[in-house]
This record gives structure tokens, sequence and C-alpha cells, in this order.
């Protein structure tokens, strides 16, 4: 071979995240209709503006166990009828609780679109919420803590939120709760929380996929009867950890990997610096060629991957270094990180910069390729608060972010002398190697994370 | 079928290069990206005792580097025009894929050539990568709960000395053991333009992607690659194989599992269906029976491994609830799949397991690159990528005493292994 010289690169073509077609109910519900002709699965997403500070404190986890047992029977299918009802149409039902919203999603093929929004309809309006599914899920729920308690990912997670996060907030807290909270939960409070808060006010219906031409008139029709409760929700303003520890090792003896997050509070989408930050972030730890993923992955064998990325929340965020490596070369992993991410020593280059918005922006046309893809970002928009193609303009900033701008935004933004550093791992072998590189982490037992804070 | 009432299908070209690359092209005009996807025939099945991991180790390694290209730039060149690009390793082949907008397409394949025809792996980097891939067993099976079930289970259902006796991540030990030369001698044996499937698919048409395949590819030699390693002739399990360990664990749990058809026999659709019907979604009858009804499980699943060679293997795993023990779990099993060879299936049971495979096959197939995927898995293992367009069809004129007779024929209570995997006190 080697005959064939390397080929040149064309322009790519210019793309837009796909046109919604909006349209208010009656109820206060938005519509957004994305028409996409070939994809024969259309997928429904229903954004409840319910963010998880509604729950009360003492249930929480509330939220996710009303999702969950929102398709065990409902008044018109009950018991076994709804999931049978919903798999006859070959469709896909599924509920989740997020910090902000609580989504509700149905995936079907297009021909069978229509009686699929009649019985997604009936699920939000009319859940049994029977007393044995309650207390199954609630049962499935606590079994499912008991696995996140040896879990290495769950238990690094739940380290870092409570590192980085003030636990008097909402978001500073389990998302699914926490044993005593979810023991706590009752069909009543199931009931209420439901008849409360599952309303259209401030709800966004998301349909994405190859659409009938009448498809306006048959969300309406499906949805019209859903009556608004007269309330919106607040949204609770995120604060950070104050004091924040340095490091945090949470035990779990004779782990043979080290789960490593390195992060600190951040900004959320509306910050004039997001798209710089994104791209710096790239650069960093986001591609395969990144800083972070060259040092440790391919230079030392380290590791099988390190990555770094922003993530946003309805308001503020994090910034996060996510890897994992062998014990024995952990405190090395760290020092190794922690240098990389202090960009004043070693600012981002144009050619990073370039391979970084090259990578961001292309990358998008092949990631929005399915209706499932698009109607999960625009529940991901409806979840911020944002409009539908708020995508379209960000992508615009981030084509014009430069090395400069990209290295002095983030250095704006992340204190690398204050980033907060937390590992799962056996401690007894990490805290002489942290120590000894100064890094002198506090122990924390991993019972300590399912306790009320 | 789409509200259009129209038949999805998809035009597909294959034709041969004359070095034996196999092309397949999938023309569409409105994706908005082009998928390369590359089968190599050969995967952890191929392996001597011994040499254990090395088809994954290699899929590590055919990014270290070729004649043109350094280590770790054929992931950075596809990323820098805005592209992605991964491999995966499984029993039967290896699996490398890019896809890219048009604009960067021949890079993608000029990319894929450069390391079809040359690999040059140094003592360091063999060195690195060997520790990446120590990492990611560590990541993805040493370091998490539940993690070495799989391993148990290919040993209990086909033993050690089997080709598919052990996990694609392989053993350490044989790791450490390989050599350069190893690592040359595998590369020429099976990366030849002769072992592999190139599929195109995405905006491009046939003539402009045979003649780019031809550019590219068509200047490598037509090397022969060795057949297949044939896997000793399976039957069923006899004589109640049971494997028992106890580990740190919340809850046990428990694998019933049957050696089914390798996945070009007659019976393997129906297999797949009879799964579906006992495990999919919450009005499957294993759901119904051990979650909800009965709240003896805390979940289940129903698996089938679509092995190519002699054999597969269908795995039924559930949790038992707190005080329920895994002897409880058996019976509604057995007992179920009894039914269903009697020939106790409902048409409305058959009828969703097929509706659920539909927005499966249309959801799967939307996206060119899982496309790409399924035509080479198509042309490597039944010589013909247009199955695509004629797999759906079968499956939908499988009937409920078809179901019932792979029931009797490979689901005997008597013909399963178990896995108890059992809480270490």
């Amino acid at each position: 071979m080697g005959n064939t010289p390397r080929p040149g690169i064309g322009t790519p073509h210019g793309w837009f995240f796909p046109d919604a077609h909006e349209f208010p109910l009656d109820n206060g519900a938005h519509v957004w209709i994305h028409d996409l002709p070939g994809q024969h699965v259309v997928s429904v997403a229903v954004v409840l503006d319910l963010p998880a500070s509604c729950e009360p404190s003492r249930m929480e986890g509330l939220g996710m166990i009303v999702a969950r047992t929102s398709d065990e029977g409902t008044l018109q299918y009950p018991g076994h009828q709804l999931a049978e009802a919903v798999e006859s149409l070959g469709a896909v039902y599924g509920a989740s609780a997020r910090m902000s919203s609580t989504i509700v999603q149905m995936e079907v093929p297009s021909a069978k679109l229509a009686p699929a929004l009649d019985l997604l309809a009936e699920i939000i309006w009319n859940p049994a919420h029977e007393a044995c599914d309650i207390e199954r899920h609630l049962a499935l729920r606590t079994a499912e803590i008991d696995q996140a308690r040896i879990h290495p990912g769950s238990l690094v997670q739940l380290g870092l939120q409570r590192a980085l996060l003030a636990s008097a907030t909402r978001i500073g807290r389990p998302l699914g709760g926490l044993p005593e909270t979810v023991r706590a939960i009752t069909r009543e409070e199931v009931i209420r929380y439901h008849q409360r808060w599952w309303r259209p006010d401030g709800a966004t219906i998301i349909v994405a996929g190859s659409l009938p031409p009448n498809i306006d008139d048959l969300v309406a029709a499906s949805f019209a009867g859903w009556e608004p409760g007269g309330r919106r929700a607040l949204h609770q303003l995120t604060q950070p950890a104050t004091p924040r520890p340095h490091a945090i090792v949470i035990d779990r003896p004779e782990a043979v990997q080290a789960d490593i997050r390195i992060g600190a509070p951040g900004p959320d989408r509306h910050d004039p610096d997001w798209a710089a930050l994104e791209v710096a972030a790239c650069a960093m730890g986001g591609s395969f060629s990144s800083r972070l993923n060259t040092v440790l992955r391919e230079e030392k064998g380290y590791t099988y991957g390190a990555h770094a990325s922003f993530h946003p929340y309805r308001n503020r965020g994090s910034f996060v270094i996510q890897t994992s490596c062998r014990t024995e070369v952990t405190a090395d992993v760290v020092t190794e990180a922690l240098r990389i991410a202090d960009l004043t020593a070693a600012p981002l280059t144009s050619t990073e910069i370039i391979d970084a918005r090259n990578y961001l922006l292309g990358i998008a046309p092949l990631h929005f390729a399915t209706a499932g893809a698009i109607a999960g970002q625009s529940a991901d928009m409806a979840s911020a608060g944002l409009p539908t193609l708020w995508l379209n303009s960000h992508q615009q900033r981030v084509a014009a972010v430069d090395a400069d701008a990209a290295t002095e935004s983030f250095t704006k933004i992340i204190d690398s002398g204050q980033l907060t550093t937390v590992i799962c791992g056996d401690a007894e072998q990490l805290v002489p190697a942290l120590t000894a590189k100064g890094l002198a982490p506090v122990v924390w037992s991993s019972e300590k994370l399912f306790e009320l804070p | 079928m789409p509200f259009d009432d129209q038949d999805v299908h998809y035009e597909v070209f294959d034709q041969r290069l004359p070095n034996g690359l196999r092309v397949v092209v999938n023309p569409d005009p409105i994706a908005p990206g082009v998928a390369v996807n590359l089968w190599y025939r050969v995967g952890s099945s191929e392996e001597p005792l011994g040499a254990t991991g090395f088809a994954h180790l290699f899929e590590h390694l055919m990014f270290a580097g070729s004649a043109n290209v350094a280590s770790g730039e054929h992931l950075a060149a596809i990323q820098a025009v805005g592209g992605s690009a991964n491999a995966t390793t499984s029993f039967d082949r290896t699996n490398y894929f890019e896809t890219v907008g048009p604009h960067a397409l021949e890079l993608a394949l000029w990319l894929e050539a450069d390391r079809m025809s040359t690999l040059t792996v140094d003592a360091a980097n063999l060195e690195t990568q060997r520790d990446v891939v120590k990492e990611e067993k560590r990541q993805r099976y040493d370091n998490i709960p539940y993690g070495d079930q799989f391993e148990l289970l290919l040993d209990l259902n086909f033993g050690a000395d089997h080709p598919y006796g052990h996990p694609a991540i392989g053993s350490m030990t044989d790791l450490d053991a390989a050599t350069l030369n190893d690592v040359q001698n595998f590369y020429r044996r099976w990366y030849q333009p002769s072992g592999a499937v190139l599929t195109l698919s995405g905006p491009i048409t046939i003539s402009q992607a045979m003649e780019l395949a031809e550019r590219y590819f068509g200047s490598l030699p037509n090397t022969p690659v060795p057949e297949s390693a044939q896997a000793p002739p399976l039957t069923p399990h006899t004589g109640h194989p049971e494997l028992v360990v106890h580990r740190e664990v919340p809850r046990p749990m428990l694998h019933l599992c049957w050696r089914t058809p390798a996945l070009t026999h007659p019976d393997r659709l129906a297999v797949d269906l009879l799964l579906s019907v006992l495990g999919e979604g919450q009005a499957s009858r294993l759901h119904r029976t051990m979650v909800r009804d009965q709240e003896l499980a805390e979940g289940l699943g129903t698996y089938d491994l679509g092995l190519a060679k002699q054999a597969s293997l269908a795995m039924i795993t559930s949790r038992p609830r707190e005080d329920v023990n895994l002897d409880q779990l058996i019976p509604p099993v057995f007992e179920t799949l009894a039914a269903i060879a009697d020939g106790n299936l409902d048409d409305r049971e058959l009828e969703r397991a097929k509706a659920g495979y539909e927005r499966e096959w249309l959801a799967g197939l939307a996206p060119v690159e899982e496309r790409a995927d399924q035509l080479g898995f198509y042309t490597t293992h039944f010589d013909d990528p247009t199955r695509i367009n004629s797999e759906f069809a079968e499956i939908q004129a499988v009937t409920a005493d078809d179901i019932s007779a792979v029931a009797r024929r490979w689901f005997d209570p008597a013909a399963a292994a178990t896995l108890r995997y059992e809480i270490q006190e």
C-alpha cells in the first residue's frame, strides 16, 4: 500500500437542529412538533415542569416512585391490561424524575401513533396507583439503594454531589432519596403528588418522527382534556457546598481500582462563557486526543479513559474530570489530572481549539440523526427552560471560540487550585499515597452517603 | 408499518473487489453522515488456549499506528473532522467503524486501508495498550459487583477449552505473554481484504462508493485468510450442570441456561421470539408472573448471545426479592416453558412480541452506523446483506406452533444448566 496519498478534507455541509412547529394548548401546555420524514419510530416526550424540590423533604425519592408506578395500571386499563395495551402497539413507555423536571416518554411505530398518544394521556391523567404496586416499587427502590452501597460508580457520584453542592438545596441530595426518606413514602402522598404536579401548567409535549398531516389535531385531541392545576413549581437556586473539601476518599476496602472524580461548581448554559467553556473542556478531556486522555491513557497506560466536561443544571452546574485507574498509580493520576486542569501554566493552543470546535460542530448532525435523539434534546431544552432551537445559536458561538477565549474563560471560572477530588477505593492504600503527594484526604465511610446530611 | 403504509426497504449493493474485499453499499441520500464499517471475521473464538484476549488486545493495537498514521492519530484525525470512530470485539468477529460527514469519507477510507495493509506497533505501545486493556478489565469486570458472571456462565455452558469458553477480554496472564512477533503473525493471518466486509451507508451513490473502495483498497494483495475454526458440535445439556459461587453482593442471582441453535439455524427467529414472549416488557409471561403477581423477583431478563458456530447460549436471569431464595425462582420458569411447549400460547402474546420487535427493528436501523453494522452482520454470517429486507417478513411468519416447537426442542427443563450466584455470609 502507501501508493494512495492521504486525501484532503472537503467542506462540511452546514447543519441546523431541525425546526419545531410550536403551538400552545388551552390548558397551558406547549407543543413542539418535529416532522422528520424517514423516521418510522416516533418519539413522544412530555416534560413536566416539576423539579425534585417539590417533594416533601421527609419523602425524597417520591417523584421517582410516582414516575415508576405510573404505568402499573390506569382507571381505564387496570393491572396487566395497561402493559398489554402499550405493548400491543409495539410501543415502549418510560417515565423518569430528574432534578429539574419529570419526563414521560413513549416510542411507537408511526402507524400506531394516534392510539399511543391516547394511551400516554391516559397514563398521565389516570394512573391507578394501587397499594400493592406502590409497595412493590418501594421495595425495589430499597433494593436498588442496597446495590448502590457497593457499586463504585454510584458511590463516587454520590460523594461528588455531597462534596460540591450544599445539602440545604434539593440538588445537593440524592435524586432517588435515602433509605429513611424512601421508607416514609406512602400511597396517600404518591396520589397527592401526582394530582398536584402531573399537570399541563408549564408542561411541554414534544413529538418527533415521521408524522401524519393532522398531527396538530391528534395531539390537541389527545391532551385537550388534561386539566391545569393552577400552580407553577418554583425552581431553587443551586448552591455550592461551603466550605468545599479538598480531597475525599470513600473507603471501599480491597477495591482493585480507584474511581476518581475531580470537580468544582460551574455555570449553566445561560453563562456568556458557556460555549468557550465547552470547547475548552473538549480540548482538555472531551475527545480521544484531549490532554487528559493522551497523557493518562495513551502515554502512560494508567486508565481505560479520562474525560472532562461541564454539566449544566437548570441553573448553575458543575465541572467534572472523570477517570478510574489501578490503586497503585492513583496518586500519580490525580497529580497529573490536576496539573492538566491548570491552564495558566499551559494555555490551550490554536490547533487544539480548531480540532475541538470541529469535533463539537461536526458530531452534532451525526448525534441528532434519529427521532429519539431529537426528542431527547428538545426535552433537555424544555427541562432547562430554554427554547427548542437553542442549540443553533450555541453552535454559532462555538464556531467563534478561539484559543485565547477558551483558556481565559476556563481559568476565570475554574480555579484549578480549588478543585475537589473524590475517590472511591481502598483507603488503606490510597490515603498514604495521596498524603505523600500533599493531598491529605479525609476518609468517608460509604454508609455516610446513605444517611441524612 | 409506518403511517404512509409503505414497506421500509433499503437499497443494497454487494460486490467483491478482485482482492477479495467484500463491499456492501446502502445509499441513503437524506442521512447526515456516512457510516464506514469493517467486519473482520476473527473474534475471541479463534484464540487458542494460552492466547486468550488476543483478538481484543489487537483491537486496541489497530489504533496504535500504521505506515502513514501515528499511534492514536486515527481516532484524533476522525474526531478533528467532526466524526466518530471506535471498534468492538466479540466471539465471532472484530468490528471497526467510523461515521463522518461526506466531506471526510475519503479520510476514513484511507485510514482504514492504511491499517489493513500495515501495522507498526512497537514494544512501547504494545506495553501501554496491554496496561490499558488491564484497566478496561478492572473497570468493566473486576471492580464491580457481579462482574465475573459472564466468565462463569461461559465456563459453565461451554467449558474452558471450547472456543466460546472464555470472554473476549481474556486472561491477563495470556496477554502478558504476547510478543510483538505474535502480534504481527495474528495481524497477517486475519487482517486481509479477503477476510473483511466493508459496508458504506449514507449519502453516497453506488458508483461513487465502488470507485472509492477500489481507489483506497484495490491495491492491497489478495491473501487468503484461514477458514473459521469449527467449534465441536454441542448438544443440549444433560445431567443438570450447576455452578455455585459465593460473593459479597447484596442479593443473590440465578441464571438458568440452555444451549440454543447457532444464529443461522432455521429455529433462530422462533427462539428469539420465545425469549421475548417470556421476558421482554412488563406484559411478558415471566415478568407478569414472577415480578408482578407472585412478587418473587426484583427483575428478570431473557437473553441469547447469538453465537455463530454450532451452538449459542440462552439465559433466563433473575434476582430474588428479599426473603425469597433462589430455589423459589426455578419452578415458575420451568412451568411456563412446559406450558408453552404444550401449546399454551395466546396469539396476542405472540403479536405483542412481534410488535415490539418491529419497533426495535425500525429504530435500530434508523441511524446509518447501526444499519451498516447490521449489513456487515448479515454479509458475514448469512452471506447475504439483502437479508436486511427479508428478515422482518420471516419474523412475521413465525407461528405460535413454531414457538411451542422450539420450546420443546431447545428449552427442556432437563437440559438447563444453572449458575447460582449466592451471597457470601
